[in-house]
């Protein structure tokens, strides 16, 4: 059945915008506890959820850069990565990338292509995403 | 057919249960794991939607609970999943689940046949 995914998208961009703010102020939070499992399970949970419905809306830069850090997330909690300074400030430059990306959607531009900032996570960590 | 359709998600919760109801179902959206334990202790569903990542209680803790509990281990469970979930659906499937669905890639006439499938094991 063919769907009108254009009604879904006001609900997207405001539901993916809170969810990118909710991930950025976790981000600023961990910086003052970084092992707190409860923003990293809310920060995850977020990253989850904006995977999630950016691939179903069809924004499939914004869903996988959702998946390496729902990925990323997992990973900190689980205690195999430590979110070091260098790492922070590309989550960050990330999120940054992200919300741009949303903001030009918003004003009916494409979505960006941010492969550059899901390599950069893969390169620093052991995370792949197609593994 | 009443289906409690379980997520934290406000797009997803919106999305689906639109979707759902213009095609005939029922459907009540239950907003983490807890809200849906104490949804299904009233009217039970003909069909838990179940996502797997939630607060209070998640998907995984929902299925334990509900093995453990007569009243509700009989209800069929449809896990919705997606990309980077295939050993949570693994774990879900050896938890109870009947059947997943990948809830990031629209089909609404798969997402009909396997609710069917689901719902009469």
């Amino acid at each position: 059945m063919a769907l009108d995914l254009q009604e879904y998208k006001k609900l997207y961009l405001e539901t993916s915008q809170e969810l990118l703010t909710k991930i950025q102020q976790g981000v600023a939070d961990l910086r003052e506890n970084p092992q707190n499992m409860d923003i990293l399970s809310e920060v995850h949970r977020a990253a989850h959820s904006l995977k999630s419905q950016s691939l179903v809306m069809g924004y499939t830069q914004l869903g996988l850069a959702g998946r390496i850090l729902e990925a990323l997330f997992l990973n900190i909690k689980e205690t195999k990565i430590t979110l070091s300074d260098e790492l922070m400030e590309i989550v960050e430059q990330s999120l940054t990338a992200m919300s741009a990306s949303l903001t030009d959607i918003r004003q009916g531009h494409g979505e960006h292509n941010l492969s550059s900032y899901i390599s950069n996570i893969e390169n620093n960590t052991e995370i792949k995403l197609l593994a | 057919m009443y289906i409690l359709l379980a997520d934290d998600d406000t797009f997803f919760q919106k999305f689906y249960q639109s979707q759902l109801t213009a095609k005939g179902y029922e459907v009540e959206v239950a907003v983490d794991g807890a809200d849906a334990l104490t949804k299904m202790q009233g009217k039970k569903p003909d069909l838990l939607i179940l996502d797997l990542i939630m607060p209070q209680k998640d998907g995984f803790d929902v299925l334990t609970d509900m093995s453990q509990d007569t009243s509700l281990k009989n209800i069929p469970v449809l896990i919705f999943s997606t990309l980077g979930q295939e050993q949570d659906v693994k774990h879900a499937m050896q938890l109870g689940a009947k059947g997943y669905v990948n809830k990031s890639f629209f089909d609404f006439d798969s997402l009909v046949a396997k609710i069917q499938e689901v719902s009469k094991m």
